[in-house]
């Protein structure tokens, strides 16, 4: 019986079906499915090279959305992660083998950031910056911070990498090109009515790079994406923006997560014994630039049936804010004794909603967080 | 103009299955032949008449479906949502059908149900190596070391599970 299946199963085969049946079946998948078909035989490799087949694809990917995790038990066992929304599972991401080779004995790299194809990565021994098979060179700075960086791919081999940074309290832009592989840097202006009113069209524009990041005011630069003017400095006030709460002035009630123009405030109180340091959220909004770009303004509050779902006691936690099409991604990972929670939200601008993505156990137990990151726009080459 | 309002269907292996034309404009392939009156004999398939007969099932179900679409008849729904999740069941478990049905959705152009027959094919790939995809759909590998090195070198960056 065993053998007549297999004989009548032979009859249509999975390779025999029409390519443009096999080709549909393949869309129904994410990247990294699709790229584990194409080691499966030679007819799979052909279907999938089919070059309107990868364009499909790359449309495809276009809108889809990757979480990046990555996380290490100690110096040289490191892994690198990656969730979609258009997924159910993590995946393991063999990114991280090609690293091995750059790592040296008693060196450590931390995960930047991601856009399309390209994977930033910095080396805190050599303070080095390295894009996978691409190192950027030297480029000592005291501290990444998440806010205070871009990476933009320009096509799959190439990318822009942007970072702010102050430099004897004048802020500076750095800029590296892979084209011309070269760093140029900018100080940036203050903003003298440059900056147009807010709204309008003034995302499409601008790279928002966060500079520093104070309790009451920010220093943010905004860099036109694709002229070379001057960087212009925003200075944002923040009045501690009470939205419908009572008054909180300790500052250790709130975090501030920042990125591209935007701002998350996760609000949150000590639970149980104040020694144990055990805290829970019990609020997140999101604030945007104010009218004149001088001081952050409130746009909305996390709904409390979606915060009811996600508030669980925590020690620490650190987050991550990106924007692209009018949707804010964010992400929050908190740590509570041993065990790590990764919260994904995501909020429509222009529809005002927020959606929660829960996310699947990434087995972090026993591992520590080397880098978190958005990124869009994998391709198949 | 057709007069009857049913079209006959004729399977590969010479059964005749007699349906509503309302059913079967599920069908572009059929509707076409409707709309150019070239359905009022039988209409000859390359296709078993097991396979013909899960197409009809399918595209009855689904016409039913979207006429009570717009009564509360939680029964009934209750009713589909079983017929629905016993018909991938069965598909998923059985390649023949599955496949068998893939050709036909295609060649009888029902997007819906070549969106859903998709969509299980894929559910079945999902999280499987490629060696564990050759073993599920009977594969055989053919590379060469070096064509298999080729495709590995191609995608270094990506990803493995």
């Amino acid at each position: 019986m065993e053998d007549y299946k297999n004989l009548t199963s032979n009859a249509i085969g999975f390779c025999l079906l029409p390519s443009e049946l096999i080709q549909n079946i393949l869309l129904h998948l994410t990247l990294p499915e699709i790229m584990a078909m194409k080691l499966v035989n030679r007819s799979m490799a052909c279907v999938i090279s089919d070059q309107s087949f990868v364009r499909e694809c790359n449309l495809r990917s276009k809108s889809t959305t990757w979480l990046f995790v990555y996380k290490k038990r100690w110096l040289r066992d490191a892994i690198l992660q990656g969730f979609s929304d258009q997924s159910t599972r993590w995946f393991k991401i063999a990114i991280a083998d090609l690293l091995k080779s750059l790592i040296s004995p008693g060196e450590d790299f931390f995960f930047l950031t991601a856009s399309g194809n390209i994977f930033l990565f910095v080396c805190n021994t050599r303070q080095d910056v390295i894009a996978v098979n691409c190192p950027l060179g030297p480029r000592g700075t005291s501290s990444w911070r998440r806010s205070g960086m871009k990476l933009l791919a320009t096509g799959s081999d190439h990318f822009r990498f942007l970072f702010a940074e102050l430099v004897d309290n004048r802020p500076v832009l750095y800029e590296y090109s892979s084209e011309i592989d070269t760093w140029t840097s900018t100080e940036a202006r203050e903003n003298v009515g440059i900056m147009p009113r807010a709204s309008c069209d003034r995302e499409v524009d601008y790279i928002y790079l966060n500079v520093r990041n104070g309790p009451h005011e920010s220093i943010v630069m905004a860099v036109e994406s694709r002229s070379k003017d001057v960087p212009v400095i925003l200075r944002l006030r923040f009045n501690g923006g009470e939205h419908g709460t009572r008054q909180q002035t300790v500052m250790a009630d709130r975090l501030h997560v920042y990125g591209d123009g935007h701002m998350v405030i996760v609000r949150s109180n000590s639970v149980g014994n104040v020694k144990a340091r055990v805290r829970m959220v019990n609020g997140i909004e999101i604030w945007g630039l104010g009218p004149n770009a001088s001081h952050w303004e409130y746009i909305s509050k996390l709904p409390s049936d979606i915060l009811k779902k996600i508030s669980k006691p925590y020690g620490v936690m650190m987050g991550c804010l990106e924007k692209s099409g009018g949707i804010i991604k964010i992400v929050l990972v908190s740590n509570y004794g041993c065990l790590w929670e990764i919260i994904w939200l995501s909020y429509d601008i222009g529809r005002d909603y927020w959606t929660w993505f829960p996310l699947p156990d990434c087995k972090m137990e026993g591992l520590n967080m080397a880098g978190i990151g958005f990124s869009r726009g994998l391709t198949l080459s | 103009m057709a007069t009857t309002s049913t079209v006959k269907l004729r399977s590969g292996d010479n059964e005749v299955f007699e349906v509503e034309k309302q059913v079967m404009i599920q069908s572009g392939t059929i509707r076409n032949m409707i709309e150019d009156d070239a359905a009022d004999g039988e209409i000859p398939l390359q296709i078993s008449s097991r396979n013909l007969a899960k197409v009809v099932e399918w595209c009855k179900c689904m016409q039913h479906r979207d006429r009570n679409n717009n009564n509360d008849n939680k029964e009934e729904e209750e009713e589909e949502e079983e017929w629905e999740k016993k018909f991938d069941e069965e598909v998923s478990e059985d390649k023949d059908l599955h496949f068998g049905l893939l050709l036909a959705a295609n060649y009888l152009e029902i997007p819906a149900l070549l969106h859903r027959l998709c969509q299980l094919a894929a559910d079945i790939v999902k999280g499987k190596t490629p060696e564990e995809i050759r073993r599920t759909f009977n594969i055989k590998k053919d590379f060469t070391p070096e064509e298999e090195e080729a495709v590995m070198d191609e995608h270094g960056w990506a990803f493995h599970d």
